[in-house]
């Protein structure tokens, strides 16, 4: 590490990384400060802070005040998109963990399909989403799986099952056998090692694909707007609190801050988990 | 490689997975493909057509436009992602040493864009940018004195306050990788340079760039195959607009699926942008991943 020339350019470069610090939160202080304003606050105050802080629009979009609202709000409330949210985003997660170990198992120590499947999967993380979105609109209808919180779940592993299983695959490569191999000889199946042996020595790769894939299936909107049309999941409820009438940006902002409020806990406690898994995810595919 | 369970255990491992997006990705697209060649009319096929659905959209004007809003705006972005990003990351890394007690709470503030939902960036700055309450359109006439300025009615300033909100929402993970890459440099080599008496500049340009150089090339690819596939702040933000000045190549072939019924044609333009994504991806993984030495365990 070269040493600053002098405190000036320690200065300059502190005052460089607070500038950025501020404009790239800006944006998302401005919403949260909106969102503790009455209604009526937007059109005669609407950038300083709140004169009448409340916690109304919080109770709007989360149904509270729903039926006894004046004005026209016909968007739903959001506890019910929440709720479906969470059960896709943390389905996907277990999901993507089980099958992706396993299938990094399989091609890391049994060589199977170690050729092909990396390739396959590679692609998959990056073909954009709506080149599988339509044909599966119709299989789906086909099946049933439309507007079903099971067939947005398998949606949502077209992405995060390769990302989990390539994340193994490269730290599983670089893993010592020995220990295994050990275990194979006390007598413990495959099976057995693959929990019991294998995944405890990968538990911090683990948390790190865990939280990674929590934040992409919590985030995804394209599947979600295309395959569930009445059970709408978060980012899609949102959408129609969009009316883009002013007056109801308020309610609107306190949805944006509940769509983001997971994301924002999974960083403050898992930020190590989250940085490495990023890195590593990019860095080694 | 073997087959059956008694010779290989691990096919038992890889088969459900294997199954799984067999049945997700291969099969719809083998479908669309399938789909590609006939004329269809309200989820029927009506006649075997042969190329002629490539023809049509790659004769398409809006194809066409949406295939280039789509690159200018990929390569706009990382044009200016990947240098601010790198200098965030330079800067910090420069300071690592002196903040050291800030550094995870710098490191959470700098990375809380990227984990929003695309779909709530564009809520966020719907609000931000409207005429009359928006925060940003008041920050611009404080500072430029001008009033009532639209940033989303004009199709070129449209088009770049998407590629700014992009640069807003994803420096940040250039700024993550690039720094993990710094931090992982071995310090020796660039103390040795200061005693050389070289200057922080040639030891950024000569010296710690080559060492990046496979990471630089994963992340911008990484970025520009994850740009190319925009939907979601283009949709729920400009809608494509005005016009279709802003519509992406994933909105378009949403617009010919679910919008206008174009069957025929979302298969084909399907078809080509699968191909096209696949080129790069081989070329990614042929030549930036074993340049990286990443070898995958095979």
């Amino acid at each position: 590490m070269p040493k600053l020339g002098n405190e000036f350019a320690v200065r300059v470069f502190l005052i460089i990384v607070a500038l950025y610090i501020i404009l790239n939160i800006f944006p998302i202080i401005w919403i949260m400060i909106l969102s503790f304003k009455p209604l009526e606050e937007i059109a005669s105050n609407p950038f300083g802070l709140p004169l009448n802080p409340t916690l109304f629009n919080y109770e709007l979009v989360l149904g509270t005040h729903y039926k006894t609202i004046a004005i026209s709000f016909d968007a739903p409330p959001l506890i019910p998109s929440f709720i479906t949210t969470s059960i896709v985003a943390s389905s996907t997660v277990i999901l993507s963990i089980v099958l992706g170990l396993m299938a990094a198992y399989g091609v890391v120590r049994f060589k199977v399909g170690s050729r092909f499947l990396p390739f396959w999967f590679l692609s998959l993380l990056f073909a954009p989403p709506i080149i599988f979105a339509f044909p599966l609109y119709y299989l789906f209808h086909t099946l049933g799986l439309l507007d079903n919180v099971f067939g947005l779940i398998l949606a949502n592993l077209i992405f995060n099952l390769p990302f989990s299983t390539l994340i193994f695959i490269s730290s599983l490569s670089g893993a010592p056998k020995d220990i295994e191999e050990a275990a194979l000889i006390d007598g413990a199946s495959w099976w057995t090692i693959l929990w019991k042996v294998v995944a405890p020595i990968m538990r911090s790769v683990i948390v790190a694909v865990a939280a990674l894939v929590f934040i992409f299936s919590w985030n995804e909107y394209l599947f979600s707007v295309i395959l569930m049309t009445t059970t709408k999941v978060l980012t899609v409820a949102l959408g129609s609190y969009n009316t883009g009438q002013v007056l109801l940006y308020t309610p609107l902002a306190a949805g944006i801050v509940v769509s983001i409020i997971p994301s924002i806990i999974v960083l403050i406690f898992f930020e190590k988990y989250l940085t490495q898994g990023l890195s590593f995810g990019a860095i080694k595919g | 490689m073997r087959f059956g369970f008694s010779k290989n255990p691990g096919l038992f491992y890889v088969i459900p997975a294997f199954l799984l997006l067999f049945f997700l990705t291969i099969y719809p697209f083998v479908y669309a493909f399938y789909l590609s060649f006939f004329n269809i009319k309200g989820w029927r096929l009506v006649n075997f057509v042969g190329l002629q659905n490539y023809v049509m959209v790659l004769s398409e004007i809006l194809f066409i436009r949406a295939l280039s809003f789509t690159t200018f705006y990929t390569f706009a972005c990382l044009a200016i992602e990947f240098p601010l990003g790198l200098f965030i990351a330079y800067i910090v890394d420069e300071l690592a040493e002196k903040i050291k007690k800030g550094l995870k709470a710098i490191t959470i503030l700098l990375l809380l864009p990227i984990l929003l939902p695309p779909a709530s960036t564009a809520l966020i700055f719907s609000i931000s940018l409207n005429d009359l309450v928006g925060i940003i359109p008041h920050i611009i006439s404080i500072i430029s004195g001008q009033k009532g300025i639209s940033l989303l009615s004009d199709p070129i300033r449209a088009q770049w306050t998407l590629i700014l909100i992009d640069v807003w929402q994803w420096t940040p993970f250039f700024f993550l990788l690039l720094y993990s890459g710094l931090r992982m440099l071995p310090r020796e080599i660039t103390e040795a340079a200061i005693i050389d008496g070289a200057s922080r500049a040639q030891i950024l340009r000569f010296i710690k760039l080559p060492l990046l150089k496979n990471i630089i090339a994963i992340v911008i690819t990484l970025r520009g195959l994850w740009l190319f596939r925009s939907f979601e702040v283009q949709k729920l933000l400009t809608g494509g607009g005005p016009g279709t000045s802003t519509r992406t190549i994933s909105m378009q072939i949403y617009e010919y699926a679910f919008k206008q019924g174009l069957l025929g044609l979302a298969a084909a333009s399907t078809v080509i942008i699968f191909l096209v994504i696949n080129i790069v991806v081989l070329i990614y993984q042929r030549i930036i991943l074993k340049r990286a030495g990443v070898t995958w365990g095979a």
